[in-house]
């Protein structure tokens, strides 16, 4: 660091032999800046641009209660999703399939329009998120906007308050 | 006078002082102010059917990350807080938070509640790919509680 710096054979400006005359505390500002300069270049990130799935959660659907009002006009579809070795199996309309499936399935039984549609999900409580929201994925491309939850029940469910 | 002498340079300590002030006040500062809304890393589900988050509605968005912590709990995080899932605990719960903040931009009027008081705002939820659903439930069934039912879910869109 800059404490005592001093120019060789003597200032240039008269200064008697200091580079900045009597301020020698201009090296600290130089420090300083160089300081908040290398912050800056050492945090610089590019701005990420996140995609996002828009979806909405049906009215009063998702939340566990008898009392919540869940009757709309749209059929609902339900889905389970569970595991088996490792892959994800997707129970619908009483028979199981993969992914791919399920988007043939979904596009077959929603031919009228997705938005005469709302989804239900329910899953094993180990499901990993991907899988539900690969759903998610597949209810958006045939152009289903509601899609909720079916919470788990019983052991399987998390508590929601301590 | 020895020549030793001569060349003892005084430094003025005030200014570097000030300066450095400056700076620590302008990092705290800065630092708080920071409202991260992807500060926690974690690797995101793909899903081909994704938007830029420039084409979608992004006023009043609120943004709940969830997070694994070192215990092995999951906790949400929301403008760099840590927020409790469960209700009950000692921290602050989301609920709570949420339902705050639903009250706070309600107040000034001129935002219309939807049939069964569904509010409009939207929630950006971050939950990594690898989140078992009996965590991400408690989220979601957070969402709904709080009448949230405009979600954004965070995915990795696919390369192209």
């Amino acid at each position: 660091m800059a404490h005592k710096r001093r120019t060789i054979g003597g200032g240039g400006h008269g200064d008697g032999g200091m580079g900045h005359g009597d301020r020698p505390w201009v090296y600290f500002m130089v420090d300083c800046f160089f300081l908040i300069t290398e912050f800056f270049v050492i945090t610089f990130k590019f701005k990420n641009e996140e995609s996002v799935l828009p979806q909405k959660l049906p009215p009063g659907g998702t939340v566990p209660s008898k009392n919540q009002d869940t009757h709309t006009n749209k059929e609902q579809l339900n889905i389970h999703v569970f595991n088996n070795g490792g892959q994800a199996v997707y129970k619908f309309l009483d028979s199981q399939a993969g992914l791919a499936e399920l988007q043939q399935k979904l596009a077959n039984s929603t031919t009228a329009g997705g938005d005469r549609y709302s989804v239900r999900v329910s899953y094993e409580p180990e499901v990993p998120w991907r899988d539900v929201m690969a759903v998610f994925n597949a209810c958006t491309k045939v152009k289903i906007a509601e899609c909720g939850l079916i919470p788990l029940r019983g052991d399987k469910a998390a508590p929601m308050r301590q | 006078m020895s020549a030793k002498e001569d060349n003892t340079v005084e430094v003025d300590m005030v200014p570097l002082i000030d300066i450095i002030s400056l700076l620590l006040m302008f990092l705290v500062m800065v630092g708080d102010m920071a409202k991260s809304t992807s500060s926690v890393q974690m690797k995101l589900p793909r899903a081909d059917q994704a938007k830029n988050d420039k084409d979608v509605n992004t006023k009043n968005r609120i943004v709940v990350q969830l997070k694994k912590t070192a215990t092995g709990q999951y906790k949400a995080i929301v403008e760099n807080r840590e927020y409790e899932l469960v209700q009950g605990g000692n921290n602050s719960s989301l609920i709570k938070y949420l339902q705050e903040q639903i009250t706070q931009r309600t107040a000034g009027g001129g935002v219309t509640l939807g049939p069964q008081g569904e509010v409009p705002f939207p929630v950006k939820l971050r939950i990594p790919e690898d989140a078992p659903m009996r965590e991400a439930e408690r989220v979601m069934m957070t969402l709904a509680q709080a009448k949230l039912v405009n979600v954004h879910y965070a995915v990795e869109a696919p390369k192209n």
